[in-house]
C-alpha cells in the first residue's frame, strides 16, 4: 500500500474536501457511560495480535488527563477498518506489513523501549518493520483525533461555524485545532 | 406539486421536460415562469428538499471513517467507486448503484451519476466559471470538429440572468478567458492561499490563484434568492445535501420557484423511453414513459420536449427514438448522435508541505478552495507547440493533524490537540477535444430490467490530452516552488473519460444540420419542437466546470422558444 492508498483510509490528509469520521456504531462497544466495554468480535486481527496492538497504540497514546487511544476505541476502529473495508489487495498488503511489526514487538517485553527505537531513525531496524509502525501511528493518530470523546471535549468542537474567517490568530482558537 | 397524475387531460401539457437535474430544473421553472403547465419526468426516486438524513451528521456519526465496506462496494458500487474518492457513506444514497443501472464499456467510462428528483445537482461540485470567446472560437480557428453557433456575446446577458438567480461568490480578476460574473463575495483565501496568489503572480503574472467560484450564498436575499434558500454556515458538507438551502440545487431552488406557479407537475419513477414523432405534424408529439415501479407504460403529449436527462441519457432517448423516419434516432441525420463524447480529464496535480504560517488559522469551513484559471495558449506568448487548449486547477490549503516525527507517548499528545502544518493540493483540469471516434452507442441485442437497451461508451484521452498532461503537472510544480513549498509531490494517474462528471458533447449545437444535431438555439435542427440543453448541447468542453452555462443556455432557449411559440412559428 502507498501513502496515497493508507490516507484514502485515514482521511488524514489535508487538501480534498474529506472529513475525518469515525464510527459510532463501531464505538458502540466503548464506554460512554462509565460501564464496562463489551468487545466486539474482532474482523482483522487474532485476540493475541490485538492485544499486543493495544499496547502499541496506548504507548503511542497513553491516558494522561486525556483518554488514550483504546480509551475511545482506536483499536476497534482499526480491526473493523482494515476487516470490513481494505479492499482483498490492500488487506493483504496491511497484513503483510502489521506482521512483520508484530514479530518484531512480541518478541520484546519492553513495548515502551521498542516503540522509543521505532521512533529513533538512527535505530537500524528492517524498513518493512519501521514503515509498518509509522502506518499503525498514522492510523491511530487520525482514528484517535475523530472519536467524539476527543473531538468534542479536547479539540474545538464547531459543528455550525456560520462565518468564515481566512485568516484568524491561533491563540483564538486556544491553539487548538478545529475537530471537524 | 402533483405526483400521482390520473385521466386523459392530465396526460395533455403545454411542454414536458424530461429530467430533473440542474438544466431540467432550470427549464421547468423558465417555462412554469412563463406560464407554461409543465410536466417533468424523473426516471429516479422522489426526493424532498430537506430530506438529507446525513446532513447534520459529525464525522463519529457516519459509520467506517465514511468509507463503503468492500463487501457493499462488490455488490453495488464497484464501476462507481473506480473513482477512488466518490463513493462515501454520506452520500452513497445520491449514487446509483451499478447493479441495478448495468452499462457496457469498449474502454473504460466512469458513468457516475444517482436517480432521484434533483439529480446531480444536489451533488454537484458548484463551480461555475463562464466560458469565453477563447472557448467558443476554439474549434473554427484550429479546424477541429465543428463550429459553434454562438459567441460569448450570445449568452453573455444569460450568465447574467442565471449567476444573479444562483448566487455565485467570487472575485472579479478581469481575464478575457475567465471572464467576471454576478458575483457575491467570495470565500477569501487563506493565510498560505493569499501567499501563493502573490508569489505566484510575481514569478507567473498570467497566473491567477483566485477563490474558487460557488453557487453558495455567501449572502442571502430573500427577493433575489427565491425558493428555499439561506445563508452559507460554512460546513462543508454540501454533498449530503443542505438544510439551510445555502447552495443551489433543483431542489433549494428551481423547483420550489416552478412549483409556486401553480404551473409544475413532477413525476418521478417515469423513464422516458422514447420521444415521440408525429410524422404528420413534422415534430414530435410526446414522449413514452415506463413507470419505474410497475413498468406500466404511458404516453404523454405536449407542444415543446425540453431534454435535460443529462449528456448520456438524453442521447440515449433519442437514439431510442426510431421510426421509418429516423432510423438512426430521433433527428439523427448528421449521424453525430453519440459521438464526440467530451469530459475534462485529470488525476493530475500536486502537492506540498508549508513551513511557516504556524499563528495563523481559519474559522469555519468553506465549501472550496482556490481556482487557477487557464493561462495556457491564452494569447500569443502563451501558445503551445506541444498541444492546444488548456487546463485550469481547483485547490486548497489546510492545516493538518500536527505529527513530528519521533514523538510519541504523553509528548505527542501535546502535539496533536494543536494545528499542524499547512498542506496545499491541487488537481488539474484538462480540456479534452471532441474526437468522432469517442462515443456511445445502443446496444439494442442486450436490454436492461426495464427492457431498454444497455448504452456501451468507447472514449479515450489521445495524444493532445497526454502532452496537456505533462504540462499541467510540471506548471503546478513551478507555481508550488514559486511559494517556496516543501516536499512537492506531483502526480499524473490518466483517469478514464467520465471521471471528471463533466461528460458532454453528444448531441452537439452547430451551424449545419449535416455534422450536427441542435442549431445555435438548442433546438433539433430536424425536430423544431424538441430543445437539448443539458450537457449533450456542448461543441466544445473547454476547462471551465460546464453546470452555469447549460442554465444560461438552457434560460436562452426558454425565451426563444417562447418568442416562437408566441409568434406561432412553434
Amino acid at each position: 500500500m502507498n501513502r496515497r492508498e493508507i490516507l484514502r483510509y485515514t482521511a488524514y490528509v489535508t487538501g480534498a474536501a474529506v472529513s475525518a469520521p469515525l464510527a459510532a456504531t463501531i464505538l458502540s462497544g466503548c464506554k460512554t457511560d462509565g460501564s464496562s466495554v463489551t468487545e466486539k468480535a474482532l474482523s482483522f486481527f487474532s485476540s493475541d495480535d490485538m492485544g499486543l496492538v493495544k499496547k502499541v497504540i496506548d504507548t503511542i497514546i497513553p491516558a494522561t488527563d486525556s483518554p488514550s487511544a483504546t480509551d475511545v476505541g482506536v483499536h476497534s476502529m482499526i480491526d473493523h477498518m482494515v476487516g470490513k473495508v481494505y479492499t482483498s489487495e490492500d488487506q493483504k498488503n496491511y497484513g503483510e506489513s502489521i506482521s512483520a511489526l508484530l514479530s518484531h514487538l512480541s518478541a520484546s517485553d519492553d513495548i515502551q523501549g521498542a516503540v522509543a527505537a521505532l521512533e529513533d531513525a538512527s535505530t537500524s531496524l528492517p524498513e518493512k518493520t519501521r514503515g509498518a509502525y509509522h502506518q499503525l501511528k498514522e492510523q491511530t493518530i487520525a482514528y484517535y483525533l475523530s472519536s467524539e470523546e476527543i473531538g468534542t471535549k479536547y479539540l474545538n468542537y464547531l459543528p455550525v461555524p456560520g462565518e468564515y474567517q481566512a485568516c484568524i490568530s491561533v491563540q483564538e482558537t486556544g491553539g487548538k485545532k478545529w475537530a471537524i | 406539486m402533483n405526483f400521482y397524475i390520473q385521466g386523459e387531460n392530465d396526460h395533455t401539457y403545454d411542454a414536458i421536460v424530461v429530467g430533473s437535474g440542474i438544466s431540467g430544473g432550470y427549464a421547468a421553472m423558465e417555462l412554469c415562469k412563463k406560464g407554461y403547465k409543465t410536466l417533468v419526468l424523473e426516471r429516479g426516486r422522489d426526493q424532498k428538499h430537506l430530506d438529507y438524513p446525513t446532513a447534520n451528521l459529525d464525522p463519529w456519526d457516519i459509520p467506517n471513517q465514511n468509507m463503503v465496506t468492500a463487501e457493499e462496494i462488490a455488490l453495488h458500487y464497484e464501476k462507481q467507486n473506480r473513482l477512488s474518492w466518490w463513493v462515501r457513506e454520506d452520500h452513497k444514497h445520491f449514487i446509483n448503484k451499478d447493479d441495478e443501472y448495468p452499462y457496457d464499456e469498449v474502454a473504460r467510462f466512469d458513468w457516475i451519476r444517482g436517480h432521484h428528483v434533483g439529480g446531480r445537482s444536489i451533488m454537484w461540485g458548484r463551480h461555475c466559471y463562464r466560458w469565453s470567446d477563447l472557448d467558443f472560437e476554439a474549434n473554427a480557428k484550429e479546424g477541429i470538429a465543428v463550429d459553434w453557433p454562438i459567441r460569448y456575446k450570445d449568452i453573455e446577458a444569460w450568465y447574467d440572468y442565471v449567476e444573479t438567480f444562483v448566487g455565485v461568490s467570487g472575485q472579479a480578476e478581469g481575464l478575457h478567458q475567465v471572464p467576471d460574473g454576478k458575483f457575491l463575495p467570495p470565500f477569501e483565501l487563506n493565510c498560505v492561499e493569499q501567499h501563493f496568489r502573490k508569489s505566484v503572480r510575481s514569478k507567473y503574472p498570467k497566473r491567477v490563484i483566485t477563490p474558487g467560484r460557488i453557487a453558495n450564498l455567501t449572502t442571502y436575499d430573500a427577493e433575489i434568492h427565491k425558493g428555499t434558500r439561506g445563508q452559507c454556515q460554512t460546513r462543508d458538507r454540501c454533498v449530503r445535501g443542505c438544510p439551510y438551502g445555502a447552495y443551489f440545487s433543483s431542489l433549494s431552488a428551481t423547483l420550489p420557484v416552478a412549483a409556486e406557479t401553480g404551473n409544475l407537475t413532477i413525476r418521478p419513477d417515469s423513464i422516458v423511453t422514447q420521444i415521440v414523432w408525429d410524422k404528420e405534424a413534422g415534430k414530435a408529439s410526446g414522449v413514452l414513459v415506463k413507470d419505474r415501479i410497475t413498468g406500466e407504460e404511458t404516453e404523454y403529449h405536449a407542444r415543446i420536449i425540453f431534454c435535460n436527462a443529462s449528456t448520456i441519457g438524453t442521447t440515449a432517448i433519442l437514439l431510442n427514438s426510431r421510426s421509418e423516419d429516423w432510423p438512426d434516432g430521433l433527428g439523427n441525420s448528421s449521424g453525430e448522435l453519440g459521438h464526440n463524447i467530451m469530459d475534462h480529464h485529470y488525476g493530475m496535480g500536486a502537492s506540498a508541505r508549508i513551513e511557516g504560517f504556524e499563528d495563523d488559522y481559519y474559522k469555519g469551513r468553506k465549501p472550496a478552495g482556490f481556482y487557477i484559471p487557464r493561462f495556457r495558449n491564452i494569447d500569443k506568448e502563451s501558445t503551445r507547440s506541444d498541444y492546444v487548449r488548456g487546463f485550469g486547477y481547483q485547490g486548497r490549503a489546510t492545516r493538518g493533524n500536527n505529527v513530528k516525527p519521533g514523538v510519541f507517548g504523553a509528548a505527542l499528545k501535546e502535539q496533536i490537540f494543536a494545528p499542524g502544518e499547512y498542506h496545499v493540493a491541487m488537481t488539474c483540469f484538462g480540456e479534452l477535444l471532441p474526437y468522432h471516434e469517442n462515443r456511445m452507442w445502443l446496444n439494442f441485442d442486450k436490454l436492461d430490467k426495464h427492457g431498454q437497451p444497455i448504452i456501451t461508451f468507447d472514449a479515450e484521452l489521445r495524444e493532445n490530452e497526454t502532452a496537456l498532461r505533462k504540462d499541467g503537472v510540471i506548471c503546478a510544480e513551478e507555481m508550488l516552488e514559486a511559494a517556496g513549498f516543501k516536499d512537492i509531490l506531483s502526480w499524473n494517474e490518466a483517469t478514464a473519460p467520465g471521471a471528471a462528471i463533466h461528460e458532454m458533447g453528444t448531441a452537439r449545437m452547430g451551424r449545419d444540420p449535416k455534422t450536427s444535431v441542435l442549431n445555435k438555439w438548442n433546438q433539433m435542427h430536424e425536430v423544431p419542437n424538441v430543445f437539448v440543453t443539458d450537457g449533450s448541447c456542448m461543441t466544445s468542453a473547454a476547462t471551465q466546470n460546464p453546470s452555469i452555462t447549460y442554465m444560461a443556455l438552457t434560460a436562452r432557449a426558454v425565451d426563444y422558444m417562447d418568442k416562437q411559440v408566441n409568434a406561432d412559428v412553434l
